[in-house]
């Protein structure tokens, strides 16, 4: 792989290839050391832009592209050239952001992960996640509960009485002095889709 | 690193423009480092008097783990105290209302209304205003310029943390009424966690009585209520102590009460470094649960909860996982 290579995909990524967008974005698809490249570029410009979250699952995109080559094909049309000539500028954005989307769903991966967090050895966190309403969303615990359905069963009593807490919490916190956030804010939020 | 010079080229031309553009509008007020440490103090003491003492009827904007949401915030005080209402403008019509007496939580999707009668707390008085300069050894106060914000000229004022066991704060605070217009809670490197933002604000002198009533009428609700002579016990003595915490951090107040109907009393520790806060709530189980233990977090609040011998622990507050989890772990129960 050539020096000019690097520059193109780098060009690519800021849409601003003049020539020879198909030829890399082929070259990408084909070559592992292309990919390699156009992944680590990605991965500097998001570090350099500070989006980077703690965790990263390098491999994801590979594990997607292999469940897309086992998928039956779809057939497309074939593009009109001049369509592509205007729509260029947009490949590298559009691309960038679905590694941009990888790298998130990597994060929610890894984050029930073992690296995650350190759990103290005496608790033994299990996740739990009340479809609804107002609950403290688990985000780690002890990873890989084997039996997924258990993950999500929760009682009533056990997320009612967090929230007793935090209404009770709020109450000290809505009347001590400094207050930075609006603390019922997160009473009224709703959950977070997982 | 072998890139291309240009690689961010579009991007630094863009903030270039960005901060020009900014810098023009409002050039940057530079204060010697300790003029802006109190000029900031002073503005965060106003506007927790602003915020207290204010009518005003506002719609803000508040994100958190890449999902946003509309509110509406409905504020008075009378002689009577504080009234207040939020309520979601996105999604189901939650609301929480609260005065003086109680907190009303409404949550639509599952027909369900929680709410907690309040004893007036001795603490509010006793903590108002808050001696905002007992905090500067636990936190970093700046004044860093100004912007506008839901078309009001705004002070931006940051709280940076000294250690890594608390939060740090930017908050947009309104020049001419005090009130807090823009806030981001934020991790310990400077990355937000939450945030939220006020698109239109109104300071008015008077605010009709219906805007606080809820917007929920008819039966269906379940109704989860606190019993009226629900008094708070304020425990003089305890057995249970805390034996860990980050610096500054102090007992603030302690209560034994039943939190609702039905429930056994809980035990509720306040702790405070003056601006953080972390709860302590000791209740007693009587079938171990599974579901709650570990790390809990909701937006900027973290929940550590541990079981033993009967008893469980929770921390919650506006704090990092690790500050909930070392207090939460480091519970005793003297015999």
């Amino acid at each position: 792989m050539s020096e000019q290579n690097r520059e193109q995909i780098s060009a690519l990524m800021d849409g601003e290839l003049e020539n020879g967008a198909p030829f890399v974005l082929n070259a990408i698809q084909d070559n592992q050391e292309f990919r390699k490249t156009w992944h680590r570029y990605h991965l500097i410009g998001e570090s350099l832009r500070g989006n980077l979250p703690k965790h990263i699952d390098i491999h994801l995109a590979d594990r997607i592209r292999s469940s897309i080559q086992k998928e039956p094909a779809i057939l497309a049309p074939a593009r009109n050239t001049v369509r592509n000539q205007l729509v260029k500028p947009a490949i590298g954005f559009a691309i960038a952001a679905s590694v941009t989307v990888a790298v998130i769903l990597g994060v929610k991966q890894s984050g029930v992960g073992p690296a995650s967090s350190t759990p103290a050895p005496t608790v033994a966190a299990i996740q739990s996640e009340l479809p609804g309403n107002n609950q403290l969303v688990r985000v780690t615990g002890e990873p890989s509960i084997q039996n997924p359905a258990q993950n999500y069963r929760a009682t009533a009593a056990a997320q009612t009485r967090l929230n007793r807490y935090l209404v009770n919490h709020n109450e000290y916190r809505s009347n001590a002095g400094v207050q930075g956030m609006l603390p019922y804010v997160r009473i009224v939020a709703h959950e977070v889709e997982e | 690193m072998k890139l291309r010079n240009n690689l961010t080229t579009g991007y630094s031309v863009l903030l270039h423009g960005l901060i020009y553009a900014f810098l023009t509008a409002f050039p940057p007020i530079l204060l010697a480092d300790e003029d802006s440490s109190l000029q900031a103090q002073q503005l965060i003491n106003d506007m927790s008097r602003a915020s207290k003492k204010l009518n005003y009827d506002g719609i803000f904007v508040y994100q958190r783990d890449g999902r946003m949401e509309t509110m509406r915030l409905i504020h008075k005080a009378d002689a009577n105290g504080e009234h207040e209402r939020m309520v979601s403008l996105t999604g189901q019509t939650r609301e929480v209302i609260r005065d003086g007496k109680s907190v009303t939580c409404i949550f639509p999707e599952n027909r369900s209304v929680m709410v907690k009668r309040n004893q007036p707390k001795q603490f509010l008085a006793a903590q108002l205003p808050q001696p905002i300069e007992q905090i500067a050894d636990f936190y970093a106060f700046a004044v860093s310029g100004k912007d506008r914000i839901a078309d009001r000229i705004t002070w931006i004022v940051n709280i940076f943390p000294k250690d890594e066991y608390r939060y740090g704060y930017q908050l947009w605070i309104d020049e001419k009424t005090k009130l807090l217009l823009k806030s981001e809670l934020n991790d310990n490197s400077g990355r937000p966690i939450e945030q939220i933002l006020f698109t239109h604000l109104e300071v008015v002198d008077n605010i009709p009585p219906e805007l606080l009533k809820p917007s929920i009428s008819g039966p269906g609700y379940t109704w989860y209520s606190g019993s009226a002579e629900d008094t708070p016990v304020r425990a003089n003595s305890t057995s249970w102590q805390v034996t860990a915490m980050p610096r500054g951090f102090s007992q603030r107040d302690h209560e034994i009460q039943a939190l609702a109907e039905g429930y056994m009393p809980v035990e509720h520790m306040v702790y405070s470094d003056g601006l953080a806060m972390v709860s302590v709530f000791i209740e007693k189980i009587d079938n171990e649960p599974d579901e709650t233990r570990g790390v809990s977090r909701k937006g900027g609040v973290n929940a550590y909860a541990t079981y033993a011998n009967g008893y469980q622990v929770t921390a919650v507050g506006e704090v990092p996982q690790k500050t909930v989890q070392l207090m939460a772990t480091s519970v005793v129960q003297n015999r």
